[in-house]
Formats: structure tokens, C-alpha cells, sequence
């Protein structure tokens, strides 16, 4: 073991000056007055979603180095709590990145998020959820770049074939729970039996966090633990094996779907709850026909969620004027509205939204009205972890193999051994 | 005794023909499924043969970045200067593992063996860190340079010199060559089935990196295939099959074109290639 | 066999140079590890001495923050249940996967280098092409035959084994097999070309003299090439286990990275990297975790080879 030894010694001679050199390499303090910004390089992070994301973002880049003369360098994320947590790690994080609201919780409190003043954010101009969203304690750390709700899909075809009206489609979960098990019959006559289920449902809280709420319902704690197991979660949660029950609802991994927007386009399901993402996917890439509804209302209440990404800025960002400037410049009105243009989201200021004559759209005007009734997808910082535990163990719950609670316990077991070891 | 011969060649090519057709059956789905429309290939009653056939996922996936040239190239170049100082130097050691007695040699064999059992998860960051502090990341020398040997492989080339006929280098020796002509000029050549053996799975390692690159690379120019054709097929709306099936073809099919090509040289022993 | 003991032992063949060989070997061996050492000392080593001190303190990588805390990391391994769980999936994967694989590539190998075989050179294109393939592409096309209406149950129901489609993605009982299944059928030309290089060394006398005894297929197989492949077959063995333990791309992309359902693909890597990179700072954690895999790897390692009838992985 003496070779072990000088081995480890070498090594460790080595860690001694790499960490050295890793300490010393950040918190160079941000200077640069403003004024021109040529010669500077504005470092973007963020994900591409579609084809017509990547062209937007190619024109708020062109655009904003035509403004300002700075240089804009784009890392597109593929695996984004990897790469972002090597990059932080190695303090090489862009100036500016993409963050979703059910990680900024996290963000901030790892304190690697700067707080952005009133003149780069102007705090009355977005819808007031999504600036809750990237705020904490009075200060805003993201500026909420677009939004997206959730609406309940119907494919006209189906409806016709089985002779059904878009006005029978109920508007409660009480009546469409009461009301599926007759219009599957029906799709099983038109269709053949098993060929196209009635609805697609999933076990996700992204989807099932408002359920989970209702009631003051409580999946985790104050202090972030997993409290998904608890009476009234566990009631609202009936809702969902309620509708297992009915034999028409499905999960689009069951019928051996990715996601929902591939069932309903592959004509496998005949409703679904969808963001308004599916919406250009399901006109163009599927040529599905269909109706756009509110989502269904629960003991007398809309619910939904709302997804929202923001822009975030690094604390130890060099050129943190230039970030300034272009979350100014993608927030802008005149930006957002071609942006929104471009990749069919939905903007997060409503002054854009009229100005781009969203409310013509019926179809859109539903997702847009959502945002009233909706849940942003944020609890804590523990919101992912928990999530994960839930996906895994949910289903046996639904589905009755085992009774829900149970199922739940041992999702909040294994979530909260998970959290505690962070502690 | 002929007769029982053939009975056996005829179990052997059964084996031989089930067993290609198993390999093959889930890549004909998938270059069938390159060539149809997201629709059908969704719908639950594609077949083999499309009924829609369609080149519009290829041309999407070539369309979607000028820069698709560039990435191949990138790619070709990474995974051959990669392959061939990994080539050198995973022999080199081999061979001195396996033939040549020198104090400490188990203990770097067993120390070698050891650092291969470490999930490559937890290195990633600590690689991470060390390429930015050698002020190597998001350049060419950071996917090669840490992969410049290979542990397995050193391995692989160990374990082909202890069977190896050893009578041939000492013949050499007594020829009057010397220790480094022997090694190069003798049993390099001899080794030719292990190292070309070595060199392709090499190559198809570099070929196929994906989490390097991912992390390391952030200039689009530099990106390598497996990474440009990533951050297309990356969908938010659902996984595009159609999309996804004809990034594999094509990421697979250079690889497909390269082998047949060197096949001739891989797994050239004599005796193989002199029977017909 | 006098070249085993000639590298174990390094005994001399000419007893009157004994002195200059050994130092020559040394220089030369030295000199041909020293540019793999260098890129091992860098990227493998400092890279290891980097977790382990990482596993002895709770690590924030994300402000940077390390605070010491001993062998608490290790300690909690032994009361998580859920890593106990992911080691039982992983033992069990391993306990199937590397038989199969073994066994299959070298049958396959050998049935390639029998001799009389026509179109080999297309049998072993085929056979290869799994292996060029990303494991990302493969387990992607995995999933779409496996799907419920994919071509298996197609196949199944259509040939009148199953009345039902069976959802083999998302059925606890049959989610690991899939990948199970996947996993051999990616390795097994890998392992089968590395065999097939050392077959064409094999002298064809050996094979001659045993059919002169009316040594059938089989018998050759068993008395001829198993034994002279040992060495190999060790090589196969070691990286099948590693391989397996470490497996972690096809249980990610196959549970969206939550190790569902029911935890049925919980691999021990795949909670390495959801500790290591999820919302939550126990890159320590996940450092412990890994090394105390590595350490079970290598308990394992050496019993197989000791099964496979080695008498020391340095002599073998």
C-alpha cells in the first residue's frame, strides 16, 4: 500500500491547488458603467422547447445585439440541473437563464440569484401571480417571461361519431365522473372496445397540486417536508380514483403514450387537460379537430395550474448592467408581442396579451382566462424531490391495488428520507 | 462423422439466423418509423413497411441547423484523434501489464481496476472543475484529453497479451532488434485483431458521447453530432418519435458505412480471412 | 503455460542477463505506462481523492459550501431503506444480465469462428450494429417496440399468446425485465467481438487433433475453447458486472428519472444521480453512495472471478 499512499499524496496535492485555483477564480466585483455596451458579452441560458421557441429566441438575440452593439452567447440546456449545477459549481453560469417557477424557490435560497431593482422589472405591468411567483420576502429575483395554463381538450371527431354534443360535455368533475362510464360505451361502440379511452388523467402534482390544495389540503409542510399521506390530501385525492374508477379514464403511459398531446393526437383518448403548448402541436403536427374548454370546476370551484419560466439573473454575473438591459429588452411590450407571435405561449403581461389581440382566439382566450383561476406550480424548496417520491408510488393508489393512503405514506417516507439527508 | 458435421452446421446456422433476426428486428422499427409521419407511427397500427413514406423527419433534422456539417466534422475529428492516441496508449499499457516484470505492477494493475469501479456520475464534476482550472473546457482537448486512455480497454489489451504467443518476440530480440522496434514493428502488427477490435469501440465511444459534450462544449460550432441532433429532438410537446428515429439513423449510419469499410482490416486473423 | 509463470513470477529465461532484463523491462514498462498514468493521475485520480473528500462533508455545490461531517454519509447508507431497495434491484439485474451476456457471446462468437460458415462477414455486420448505436437512441427504440401497442404485444397477441397487451413500460413486475432484456441484447456483440478477436489466435491444431478423437461441436466448445478463452472470459465477467452495477442511462430514460414505478427501477446509480444533481445538496451523500458501490462492485468482482476458476486476477 506505500505506492496507495504517494499516490493519494500526489493526488491530493493536485485537489489542494485545483480547489485553490477554484476559489480564487469568482467575485470579480461588476463594474462597467452603462452607455455602449460594444465589446461586451451577454451569456444566455436556456431550453428549447420547439421549432418556433428557437426561432424566437434567434430574434430577441439578433435584436438585442442590434440595440445595444453587446455580443449575446446562447447555452441551449439539455440536461438542465446537470449543466446548470457544474456551471455554478464552477462559477461559469450565464449572466442571464431560464427558471422555472418550481425551481426558483431553490434558487434563491442558495443565494445564487441577484435581486432585480424596479427599473428592470417593473413589478404593475405582469399578471400579479406570476411576479408572486420570483418574489421573495418583498424582493423580485425573475422576470416571468410567458405563462402557460392548462384547458380541457375535447377531439369534435369523436364527439360527432358517437353523436354526442360539445353542450353534454359536463362542466363539473361531479357530473363527468357520473357522466364518462355512458360515453365510453358509446366510444366503445363507435370505435371498437379498448380502442379510444374518454379521458387522459396523470400522476403528476405539476397536474394535481390544486386538487391537492383544495380545503386548505396541505401536501407539504411549512418547513418543506411531505405531507402528502394527510386527511384532507388524501381526500382530495379521491377525485382521481374516482375517475380511475369509472374504467374511461387512462394515463397516456398506460395506453402506451409519451404524454397526453401524443394520445389525443393519436386519436387514443378522446379528452384531455392540456397547456396551451399542445395547442400549435395539435393544429399543425396531428391536424386533430377539436374544441378548447375551461377547465372542469370541483365542489362548486375552477382549479388549474399555471407554468411560468422567468428570467434569472447570477448573482456573480460580470456584466450585470447588460442582464439588466435585456430582461428590459425581452419584457418590453413590442418584444414579448413578437415573441408570443412567434411560439404561440402565452405572454405575461396583460397589456401585450390585448395588444396582440390574444382574446380573438376562443380557443387561447380559454388559456388565458385560466389564469384567474390557477395554481402556479411552486411549493418550497423540496418540490421536485417530493414530486418524484409521488410519481413513484401514486399510481398502486389510484388505481386500488393498495388504499391511497398507504400509497402516499410510503411516498412521504421516502420523500422526507430524501429531504432529511439534505439537512 | 460428415454427416454428423452437418447436422451440427445446421443447428449452428438456426442459431446463427434467430439471432441476427433479433438483432435486427427492433432497428428495422426504427428506420421504418424514420420514414413515416409522427401520426402513423403513434397510431398503434404501423407496419413494417410504411404506408406513408415520407423523408420530411430526415429533412427536418438536416434543416434544422446550417451547422449540421460542422458537427459531423467535429465528431469525425474528436472520435479519430481520440481513437488513435487512446489506440497507443491503452497497448502500451497493456503490454507492459501483461509482459514485462517491473516492481509495483500488481499494485497499479489492482489500483487500475479499482478506479474503474467508481460510478462515472460523482466525476463528473470534479472533471468538471479540473478541465476549467487547465482552462480546456468548451474545446476539442476536453472531450479527448480525459479520454485519451481507457481503463477497460488497457484491461482488454492485458488480458489479449497473456495469451498471446510469447516465442515471437524473442525470435525478434535474437534478431538483433531492440525493445521499442520489437513492440512496434513485431507485435503491434501481431495484435492487429485485439487493437482493431480496441479502435472501434473506441471510436464508437467517442462517437456516441453524449454527457461530455453536454457538459463541456457551450459554443454551438463545437458541439458533436450526438449533442447538435440532442438539442433538436429535445421536445417540450411530447416525445417526437419521428424526429428522435431519424436523429438515431443518422447518427448510427456513418458508423454503419465506417465499419463496413474497415471490416476487411477488423478482426483480420489469418486464419479467418484465408478460408472461404 | 510457461509464459504464465514467466509473467507471474517474472523467472528469467537467460539466467545470466538476469540483472539487465529486469531493469529493462522496468524502464520499459515504466516508460509505456507513464503517458496513461498521467492522463489517469488527472482525470481519474485527482477526480477520485475530489469525491471521497466530498463524501465526508455535506457539499452545496451550489454556493460552494462544504461542511465536514465525518462518516454521517456512510452511516445513513445503512438506514436507508431505499438504498437497500436500489442494491437489491441492482444485484438482481447483474445476477441475470451477466450470465446471459457471457454465455451468449461466447456462443455466438463461437459459432462466427466455426469453420465452413458461410456469409460470416454479414452475420457479424448484424450482430455488431447494437453496438454502435447511442444507448440514449437504443433504449428509446426499446421503448417504443415495448409500448402497449407497440410491435411485441403486436406479435403476442397476434400470434395468440396473450389476449390482452401486457404495458411492459409501466407494470412494476415487468419494467426491470425490459430492461434487463435490453440490456443483454446491447452488450452481447460487444463481448462476442472481443471474444471472436482472441478466437482467430486460437490454433487450429487444437480443434484438428480433437476431431480426429471424434470430438463433436460441443465437446470442442467445452474442452477446447472455454479453456483457452479464460483469460477473456475474466475480462467479460469483470466489465459485465461493472457495467451492470453501474447502470444508469436506460433506468433514467425508461422512469423519467424517479426509478418508477413502485421503485421497481431504482438502480443504485440512478440514486446517485438523483442525489448528486437533484433539488436538494447531498452531493456528499451521493459521493458515499457511490464509493460504497464501488466497494461492493469489487467484493463481487472477485468472487466471480473466483467462480470462473482464476487463481488470481493478475494471473489470469
Amino acid at each position: 500500500m506505500k505506492l496507495g499512499k504517494k499516490l493519494m499524496a500526489v493526488a491530493t496535492i493536485a485537489l489542494a491547488g485545483l480547489t485553490m485555483a477554484a476559489c480564487g477564480g469568482g467575485n470579480t466585483a461588476s463594474s462597467s458603467g452603462s452607455g455602449s455596451y460594444k465589446g461586451q458579452n451577454l451569456k444566455i441560458g436556456v431550453w428549447i422547447g420547439s421549432d418556433q421557441e428557437k426561432q424566437g429566441m434567434n430574434d430577441l438575440i439578433k435584436g438585442f445585439e442590434k440595440k445595444t452593439g453587446a455580443r449575446v452567447t446562447e447555452k441551449v440546456y439539455t440536461d438542465f440541473n446537470t449543466q446548470i449545477q457544474a456551471d455554478l459549481a464552477g462559477h461559469k453560469a450565464p449572466d442571464v437563464w431560464y427558471m422555472d417557477s418550481a425551481m426558483y424557490p431553490f434558487f434563491q435560497k442558495q443565494g445564487v440569484l441577484q435581486p432585480l431593482d424596479s427599473k428592470t422589472v417593473k413589478t404593475s405591468n405582469f399578471y400579479p401571480a406570476l411576479i408572486k411567483a420570483f418574489s421573495t420576502n418583498g424582493k423580485v429575483y425573475g422576470a416571468p417571461k410567458d405563462t402557460s395554463t392548462l384547458a380541457l381538450y375535447v377531439n369534435n371527431d369523436m364527439l360527432k361519431k358517437t353523436n354526442t354534443n360539445i353542450n353534454d360535455v359536463p362542466k363539473t368533475y361531479e357530473d363527468m365522473i357520473k357522466w364518462l362510464p355512458s360515453f365510453q360505451a358509446k366510444l366503445d361502440t363507435a370505435y371498437g372496445k379498448g380502442k379510444v379511452h374518454a379521458m387522459a388523467y396523470n400522476q403528476d402534482m405539476a397536474r394535481n397540486l390544486y386538487i391537492m390544495e383544495r380545503n386548505g389540503g396541505q401536501p407539504i409542510t411549512k418547513s418543506g417536508k411531505a405531507n402528502l399521506a394527510s386527511d384532507q390530501v388524501v381526500k382530495n385525492l379521491d377525485l382521481y380514483k374516482q375517475l380511475v374508477a369509472t374504467g374511461a379514464a387512462v394515463t397516456p403511459k398506460e395506453i402506451g403514450q409519451g404524454d397526453n398531446g401524443t394520445a389525443f393526437g393519436a386519436g387514443k383518448v378522446a379528452m384531455m387537460e392540456e397547456g396551451n403548448w399542445t395547442y400549435p402541436v395539435q393544429k399543425k403536427q396531428y391536424k386533430t379537430n377539436f374544441t378548447v374548454l375551461p377547465m372542469l370546476s370541483w365542489e362548486g370551484k375552477q382549479g388549474g395550474m399555471i407554468f411560468t419560466v422567468g428570467w434569472g439573473e447570477y448573482a456573480q454575473s460580470k456584466v450585470k448592467p447588460l442582464a439588466n438591459e435585456w430582461i428590459k429588452y425581452v419584457s418590453s411590450v413590442a418584444t414579448m408581442k413578437k415573441y408570443i407571435e412567434t411560439t404561440g405561449t402565452l405572454p405575461s403581461r396583460p397589456d401585450v396579451a390585448t395588444d396582440a389581440k390574444l382574446d380573438d382566439n376562443a380557443s387561447l382566450k380559454v388559456h388565458l382566462d385560466a389564469n384567474k383561476y390557477s395554481t402556479v406550480w411552486q411549493a418550497g424548496t423540496t418540490l421536485t424531490t417530493i414530486n418524484t417520491s409521488y410519481q413513484n408510488f401514486v399510481g398502486k393508489g389510484l388505481t386500488g391495488k393498495t388504499p391511497l393512503k398507504s400509497a402516499l405514506e410510503s411516498a412521504d417516507k421516502q420523500a422526507n428520507a430524501a429531504i432529511d439527508k439534505a439537512k | 462423422m460428415h454427416k454428423h458435421t452437418s447436422i451440427g452446421k445446421i443447428i449452428l446456422y438456426v442459431v446463427m439466423t434467430i439471432y441476427a433476426l433479433l438483432t435486427l428486428y427492433p432497428f428495422l422499427w426504427a428506420i421504418s418509423a424514420s420514414f413515416e409521419p409522427l401520426k402513423e407511427i403513434v397510431s398503434g397500427n404501423m407496419s413494417l413497411w410504411p404506408k406513408q413514406f415520407t423523408f420530411a423527419n430526415y429533412q427536418y433534422m438536416m434543416g434544422t441547423s446550417a451547422q449540421f456539417p460542422r458537427w459531423f466534422m467535429n465528431s469525425v475529428f474528436v472520435s479519430t484523434v481520440g481513437t488513435v492516441i487512446n489506440i497507443f496508449l491503452n497497448t502500451m499499457a497493456g503490454y507492459a501489464l501483461a509482459r514485462l516484470s517491473f516492481p509495483g505492477r500488481q499494485r497499479i494493475y489492482y489500483g487500475m481496476l479499482s478506479l474503474m469501479m467508481i460510478p462515472t456520475q460523482v466525476l463528473l464534476i470534479p472533471n468538471y472543475l479540473i478541465l476549467m482550472n487547465l482552462g480546456m473546457l468548451d474545446s476539442y482537448s476536453s472531450l479527448i484529453l480525459p479520454s485519451a486512455i481507457n481503463i477497460g480497454n488497457i484491461f482488454m489489451m492485458r488480458q489479449f497479451f497473456l495469451s498471446f504467443p510469447k516465442d515471437v518476440e524473442e525470435a525478434a530480440e535474437i534478431d538483433g532488434l531492440g525493445r521499442i522496434q520489437v513492440f512496434f514493428r513485431i507485435v503491434f502488427p501481431l495484435a492487429r485483431p485485439s487493437i482493431a477490435t480496441q479502435a472501434i469501440f473506441t471510436f464508437m465511444g467517442f462517437w456516441n458521447n453524449f454527457m461530455q459534450p453536454m457538459l463541456y462544449i457551450t459554443t454551438p460550432s463545437k458541439y458533436t453530432l450526438t449533442l447538435g441532433l440532442q438539442s433538436f429532438t429535445n421536445q417540450q410537446a411530447g416525445v417526437r418519435w419521428d424526429h428522435s428515429m431519424a436523429a438515431s439513423v443518422i447518427s448510427i449510419l456513418p458508423i454503419v458505412i465506417l465499419y463496413i469499410i474497415f471490416n476487411k482490416y477488423f478482426l483480420q486473423g489469418v486464419r479467418m480471412d484465408n478460408e472461404k | 503455460m510457461m509464459e504464465k509463470e514467466t509473467v507471474a513470477g517474472g523467472k528469467p529465461t537467460r539466467p545470466k542477463k538476469k540483472f539487465d532484463r529486469h531493469r529493462a523491462d522496468a524502464i520499459q514498462a515504466y516508460s509505456f505506462l507513464a503517458p496513461a498514468f498521467l492522463v489517469i493521475l488527472v482525470f481519474f485520480i485527482a477526480a477520485f481523492v475530489f469525491a471521497l473528500y466530498m463524501s465526508f462533508n455535506k457539499v452545496n455545490m451550489y454556493n460552494n459550501q462544504y461542511t465536514f461531517r465525518g462518516l454521517q454519509n456512510y452511516a445513513e447508507i445503512f438506514k436507508d431503506n431505499i438504498a437497500l431497495t436500489a442494491l437489491k434491484n441492482t444485484s438482481l439485474f447483474s445476477l441475470v444480465v451477466v450470465p446471459c451476456q457471457t454465455v451468449l457471446a461466447l456462443i455466438i462468437a463461437y459459432a462466427l469462428s466455426s469453420k465452413g460458415i458461410r456469409f460470416k462477414k454479414l452475420f457479424r455486420l448484424i450482430y455488431f450494429l447494437p453496438t454502435l448505436t447511442s444507448s440514449a437512441a437504443l433504449t428509446l427504440i426499446f421503448m417504443f417496440i415495448f409500448n402497449v401497442n407497440g410491435p411485441v404485444n403486436g406479435f403476442l397477441t397476434g400470434a395468440g399468446w396473450l389476449t390482452k397487451p401486457i404495458n411492459f413500460l409501466q407494470e412494476p413486475q415487468y419494467a426491470l425485465k425490459v430492461i434487463m432484456v435490453m440490456n443483454i441484447w446491447s452488450t452481447v456483440p460487444n463481448f462476442m467481438t472481443v471474444y471472436l478477436a482472441s478466437l482467430v489466435d486460437l490454433p487450429d491444431s487444437l480443434y484438428e487433433a480433437a476431431e480426429m478423437d471424434g470430438a463433436n461441436a460441443w465437446q470442442k466448445l467445452r474442452s477446447i475453447t472455454i479453456p483457452y478463452l479464460r483469460p477473456i472470459t475474466t475480462y467479460v465477467l469483470l466489465m459485465g458486472i461493472i457495467g451492470t452495477f453501474q447502470m444508469f442511462d436506460q433506468a433514467y430514460i425508461f422512469s423519467n428519472g424517479s426509478g418508477g414505478p413502485d421503485n421497481s427501477t431504482l438502480t443504485v446509480a440512478l440514486m446517485v444521480y438523483q442525489y448528486a444533481f437533484g433539488q436538494m445538496n447531498t452531493m456528499g451523500y451521493a459521493c458515499a453512495l457511490a464509493l460504497f458501490l464501488a466497494v461492493v462492485i469489487y467484493v463481487v468482482a472477485r468472487l466471480a472471478e473466483k467462480l470462473n476458476g482464476g487463481n488470481g486476477l493478475a494471473n489470469n
